[in-house]
């Protein structure tokens, strides 16, 4: 038998080296650069194979026309290729599917990109990436279709940012449609933490992705991840940027002259005295420097003021720089050596504001420790601190009421006195000599990760978390005053224009709401201290049966206790008076929830075709009655792989690699209410009417209705979505259509009679949906070895809609069912009479005198929509709401970005935009209008742009004014569609232009990597918006709401950095 | 190389530039706009019966400013020349001078009103605010028989001057004539009309 076999095997073996057949060919890989040391091999004999040459070229001798050759080359797809009656070869190898390997953070683990099921995107450092921001919030903005994150209240320093995702969740009438932020798996703070130190950023943007984390985010969450160390040996990083600031958006005030003919006017026009006409000569005077002071004594003891003082100021050039300077430092050490592996971060921001004379400062230093030990193949553990101590430091009077009082300051006041002292309408004594306000945000990280692998692809792991916040604040109102014109000392308010108070609010926090006296001393400190406390203790175990069934099975709890004890204490008195007795107001507020969860989640996988994920979480919360605190809630998603499918096969080899639908369902609770205590009864202490010894009494009205039946707010969540990635990965995307209802909403309950005394209770009587969609797209190529480039977009959408509430009279400006979010009722404008004429013609059909009267030539023409003869809001109910029509809707609409990013050889270049598609906004302020009411005037050039008639002093404007004539009174600025302002916008947030190192330098033995960098920020804005920067339209609610305009500036960063590795 | 490196600058600076010049808008107003007060050559009462407004003259003027220049008085030698109480002598002139605005005014042949109380009214064509203010028609010898409407004695624009009569039961013609004028505010151009009425005959 082996004499038979030996020579068949002989044969058999021979068989190649008896080929007739001799093919070549040259292999190339995806930039037609040609592969030397490519292996090409005969398919089924691997002993008989030939490495290309330099130029990619291989000749191979075959046995027949059947046979296959196989192409390979180490980090790229093999190929085969049947020979048939071709002799010549132009191979094109495909790289490997990094794809296919990409890892994604999810909740308590990492998944592969390709396996998800839910819409989970995530972004790298590269968005923070040498970008001159402040906070990670601003380098995230737009980067990630879905998360809506928006800044309406301008570029103050510490300015916080409201962010969402996929929308609004909740009508915040009892609770907060918040994401959950997780810092290396803690709750934490996105606004505080350095944006050097993060790695990664992943948002669980579905129901299904988000639901491990239960009933702490049922909108969203967003899990970041820091650095740590991974390279071998010690890795030093260095960077460093100076930015320059400029305002953006700063009105032009119109000159004193020309203010007080727009001002005599419209008091002409609105029927109220002669405003400024009196001191038309002064005015010029002074402005052709015959004058040398802007005001006079009105008599001893005051200097005029007012609109009778002739200056001629531009407010916003008297306070703000041309620009400011900010640096920020950050080094990091880092590495690993044997089992041990180290991060360390030191960073420090310090950032100047942009008025003069406010001394404004917001510095933070952070630090970052993060050590990993192995200590065997079973276990190993993590601990991490991060300290961050921010300093905030400004003006006490240098808030909304401040910005709201610039804008209505008069060019006409008097910067100094005769007396060569500012004047009080100056405000510079307010902002220099009136106090300071002082916010310390000091908070301390602490974590600690025990992973253990007692057997393979089984782990446990054990975190404990703990955060530490001290937040000392001061507060202080310095009486100020000038010298009147006999040379006595007068003391004035600090804060200009409001009547003194001294309230402490309800709320959770007991905000002190001060406004001072005049000849007050005001003394505030408080101290906020937050213990938060949490463990995960979760195990997952990896089962793969008969190689295509895949098994990863995941189970633990989650628990969180949060406490804050807040205690505020102030003092005030009169100096004025020094017999003034000292008066205080303290508050010690003592909050607390806590949380407890058990989780359990089971992934399938079907040959990496058939994906399924299904998430249960029961969640108890302390935040409702004891009867109500645990819910279930269950999820699952679901995902097809179709490229894995044999019948794909044809496509794949074309190039369209990877396509996945999915979908998902799921069931969420929301304990995010925004009271601790919803249930309780409570009994707040507010100041009355009543004066006793000249302080408002306190008193103790009715205590607030309750409702023992508060419980969860329900979210469902549902959504499919489609991701794919083409031609090599260069293309790629995803998009996702999906719904989110938010039943049981926490709304008021039926209004309870007056008799009663107090409001009604909240309880879960409302419902909310909201419907979006987003797209992503991204396309990434080479062009030869030396030029690679980038182009990635996002584009995303939502509306939301009220589907439930108990409105007993559907009132239009509160909520009801089927109103959509941020909708704005207004009139419809037909037009601007152009004469008395054709007003009083108009009028005589459709009467406006619900709205005002005086009505003339140059103004607003409203539409009787429901030709009743008269213009008017009928009760502004549903059922009766006159001619008033929905005209426009706030909601930011089709948020978009795209980035493109090229580099050629040691030159790179970045360019980011973002942008909203669609808002609508109506202002119906001075600062939109010019005047609102005879002392609310904000008079800026765009304001010129008004119905005039021929000969008057500014020239005649009738014929296609923007502006009707000008007013000091409703008529003219009811809402309508006439004035409806489309904020969106397009912004070139970031462009930077790197010039790095090239690798191979004489220092290369030291520098591993140097990069210098010009960057800019918010550089270049497209809007159709009048007057204001899409970004500063809206100030933050605090003390006072002074609206658009009257926010503090956004502003432009210019940039120049250098980082540097060692 | 450096070429490239300077195109980056260049670029980054060239947008820098763009960026930081924010421009604000000018004033629109159009200072050339003259302005415009047509009166509609016919009258009409409420009645129905329509008058003729007949223009007797039109006057274009310039308009004449004037300011008063002070002058100390010397001698010949230049020395000032010094009152009783040892103080300089001023002198003043009045110095005349024409500007640039040409007024034009316009007055139209007097109407004769009927007897009977009716109301009236002067529709014109204007671009400019108007006042119309109300004449003086009473004295001591005769009460005041016309009366325009208070909102018409003001406006912008196209507009219509209304005014009511009473009747005259006098047995003779008004006395004084009731002078309407109609001016645009900066009084460059301006209507004067005037009006009388007839009595009621004797029976």
């Amino acid at each position: 038998m082996k004499k038979i076999l030996f020579p068949i095997l002989c044969c058999l073996m021979a068989l190649p080296t008896l080929a007739q057949i001799t093919v070549s060919g040259t292999v190339f890989d995806e930039y037609n650069e040609t592969v030397p040391q490519a292996i090409v091999r005969l398919k089924n004999y691997p002993q008989t194979g030939v490495a290309t040459d330099l130029n990619g070229r291989f000749t191979l001798s075959v046995p027949n026309t059947k046979s296959v050759l196989t192409i390979s080359y180490m980090g790229y797809e093999t190929q085969e290729i049947s020979i048939g009656s071709r002799r010549q070869f132009r191979i094109i190898l495909r790289p490997l599917n990094n794809l296919m390997d990409e890892a994604v953070v999810v909740g308590f683990a990492t998944q592969k990109k390709v396996n998800l099921t839910g819409a989970v995107k995530t972004v790298g450092d590269e968005v923070f990436a040498d970008r001159p921001i402040s906070n990670a919030l601003q380098g995230l903005q737009g980067t990630i279709g879905g998360l809506n994150i928006t800044n309406d209240a301008g570029g103050a320093l510490g300015e916080q940012m409201n962010i969402n995702i996929r929308g609004i969740g909740s009508i915040g009438d009892g609770s907060n449609s918040s994401p959950l932020i997780l810092i290396d798996g803690m709750e934490g703070d996105l606004s505080t933490i350095n944006p050097s130190d993060i790695e990664s950023i992943s948002v669980l943007k579905d129901g299904a992705s988000a639901s491990i984390y239960g009933s702490r985010a049922p909108f969203g969450v967003i899990l970041v991840t820091t650095k740590r160390g991974t390279k071998k040996g010690v890795n030093v990083n260095y960077s460093a940027n100076l930015r320059l600031q400029q305002p953006v958006s700063v009105p032009k005030m119109v000159d004193s002259y020309t203010y007080a003919l727009m001002v005599n006017e419209a008091a002409q026009n609105s029927g109220y005295g002669s405003g400024l006409v009196g001191r038309l000569d002064e005015i010029r005077k002074f402005q052709n420097g015959e004058l040398a002071y802007a005001t006079t004594a009105q008599d001893d003891l005051h200097w005029w003021g007012a609109d009778n003082s002739f200056g001629n100021t531009d407010w916003y050039d008297m306070y703000l720089k041309n620009s400011t300077q900010s640096l920020e430092n950050n080094i990091t050490v880092s590495g690993t050596k044997n089992k041990f592996d180290y991060y360390g971060s030191v960073g420090y921001l310090s950032q100047t504001g942009l008025f003069k004379n406010a001394d404004e400062e917001y510095n933070r230093l952070s630090g970052n420790i993060k050590l990993g030990y192995q200590f065997n193949k079973y276990v190993k553990l993590t601990i991490n601190s991060r300290i961050i101590n921010i300093d905030n430091n400004k003006p006490s009077s240098l808030n909304d009421l401040f910005y709201h009082n610039l804008g209505r300051r008069a060019p006409t006041l008097a910067v100094l006195l005769p007396n060569d002292e500012y004047s009080r309408e100056s405000m510079i004594h307010n902002i220099t000599e009136g106090g300071r306000w002082d916010q310390k945000t000091r908070q301390f990280y602490n974590q600690a990760n025990l992973v253990i692998e007692p057997i393979k692809n089984w782990k446990i792991h054990g975190e404990v978390n703990s955060r530490i916040e001290r937040n000392p604040f001061t507060r202080d109102f310095n009486p100020i005053g000038v010298h009147a014109p006999n040379g006595e000392w007068t003391y004035f308010e600090v804060l200009e224009g409001v009547t003194a108070r001294h309230n402490i609010s309800s709320g959770d926090t007991g905000y002190f709401q001060v406004f001072p006296d005049a000849g007050e001393q005001y003394n505030e400190k408080a101290k906020t201290k937050i213990n938060y406390f949490g463990t995960n203790i979760y195990t997952d175990y990896n089962l793969t049966v008969s190689k295509k069934h895949k098994f990863t099975f995941l189970a633990g709890e989650q628990s969180e206790y949060y406490h804050r004890k807040i205690h505020r204490d102030a003092e005030y008195y009169l100096v004025t008076n020094p017999d003034d007795e000292h008066k205080t107001m303290s508050i010690f507020k003592n909050g607390e929830w806590s949380s407890l969860g058990f989780f359990a989640r089971v992934n399938y996988n079907f040959a990496d075709r058939y994906l399924l994920e299904v998430n249960a979480r029961a969640d108890a919360a302390s935040r409702f009655p004891k009867d109500q605190r645990w819910g279930f809630f269950p999820s699952v998603s679901a995902g097809w792989n179709i490229a894995e499918e044999p019948f794909w096969k044809k496509f794949y080899d074309k190039g369209f690699e990877y396509l996945k639908i999915r979908a998902s369902y799921a069931t969420l609770g929301n304990q995010n209410t925004t009271s601790f205590y919803p249930y309780y009864q409570k009994m707040l202490t507010y100041p009355g009417n009543a004066v006793f010894d000249g302080e408002r009494a306190t008193i103790l009205p009715m205590y607030a209705a309750f409702s023992t039946s508060l419980t969860w707010e329900t979210i469902v969540n549902t959504g499919i979505g489609l991701d794919f990635a083409f031609l090599n990965n260069r293309l790629t995307g995803s998009f996702d259509w999906y719904q989110r209802t938010t039943k049981d909403m926490v709304g008021p309950a039926n209004a309870l009679s007056a008799l009663y005394g107090a409001s009604a209770p909240r309880t879960n009587n409302a419902e909310l949906r909201t419907r979006g969609w987003e797209v992503e797209l991204g396309w990434r190529d080479r062009i030869g070895k030396n030029f690679s480039y980038s182009i990635s977009g996002t584009l995303s959408d939502y509306q939301t809609e009220i589907t439930k509430y108990d409105s007993p009279d559907n009132n239009i400006y509160s909520w009801y069912k089927g109103k959509k979010y941020g909708e704005i009722w207004g009139y419809e404008v037909v037009g601007i009479a152009k004469s008395d004429a054709e007003m009083s013609s108009y009028l005589a059909q459709h009467s406006q005198s619900a709205i005002g009267d005086r009505w003339g030539g140059g103004d607003l023409m409203y539409r009787d929509q429901n030709n009743d003869g008269a213009v008017n809001a009928g009760s502004s109910t549903l059922d009766d709401h006159g001619d008033l029509r929905i005209i426009g809707n706030t909601t930011p609409r089709f948020a978009y970005s795209f980035t493109l990013t090229a580099q050629w050889k040691w030159i790179d270049l970045r360019a980011y935009f973002q942008g909203i598609g669609k808002r609508d906004y109506f202002f119906n302020t001075a600062t939109f209008f010019g005047m609102v009411a005879p002392y609310q005037r904000s008079l800026f050039t765009e304001h010129l742009d008004y119905f005039r008639y021929a000969g008057s002093e500014l020239g005649a404007n009738y014929e296609d004014p923007y502006y009707p004539r000008i007013r000091a009174d409703q008529n003219n600025i009811q809402t309508s569609d006439r004035y409806l302002q489309k904020a969106g916008y397009l912004r070139l947030k970031n462009l930077q232009i790197g010039f790095n190192l090239p690798k191979k330098n004489p220092n290369s033995k030291f520098i591993k990597k140097a990069r210098l960098y010009i960057s800019a920020e918010n550089l270049l804005t497209w809007t159709k918006l009048r007057l204001f920067d899409p970004e500063a339209i809206k100030a933050n609610v605090t003390d006072y709401d002074g609206g658009a305009g009257k926010t503090y500036p956004q502003y432009r960063t210019y940039s120049m950095g250098v980082e540097i590795q060692l | 190389m450096k070429k490239l490196l300077h195109l980056s600058f260049l670029m980054l600076a060239t947008v820098a530039i763009i960026a930081s010049c924010e421009e604000h808008p000018g004033n629109p107003g159009d200072f050339s706009v003259k302005c415009t007060l047509e009166l509609n050559p016919v009258m009409r009462s409420l009645k129905g019966v329509e008058y003729p407004l007949t223009q007797i003259r039109r006057i274009d003027s310039t308009f004449r400013y004037f300011y008063i220049e002070e002058d100390t008085i010397k001698y010949e030698n230049g020395e000032p020349i010094l009152d009783d109480s040892g103080n300089l002598i001023v002198s003043e002139d009045t110095i005349y001078y024409f500007s640039d605005i040409t007024a034009q005014f316009t007055e139209y042949e007097v109407v004769v009103l009927p007897w009977e109380m009716d109301t009236f009214e002067i529709m014109f064509k204007s671009n400019a605010r108007w006042a119309a203010n109300t004449p003086v028609t009473n004295s001591r010898t005769e009460s005041t028989w016309y009366y325009n409407y208070n909102s018409s004695t003001s406006g912008g624009g196209d507009g219509c001057v209304s005014f009511r009569t009473k009747s005259n039961t006098t047995g003779r013609m008004r006395g004084i004539e009731a002078v309407q004028e109609i001016y645009t505010r900066d009084s460059t151009v301006m209507a004067r009309l005037h009006f009388t009425q007839a009595y009621k005959p004797i029976e």
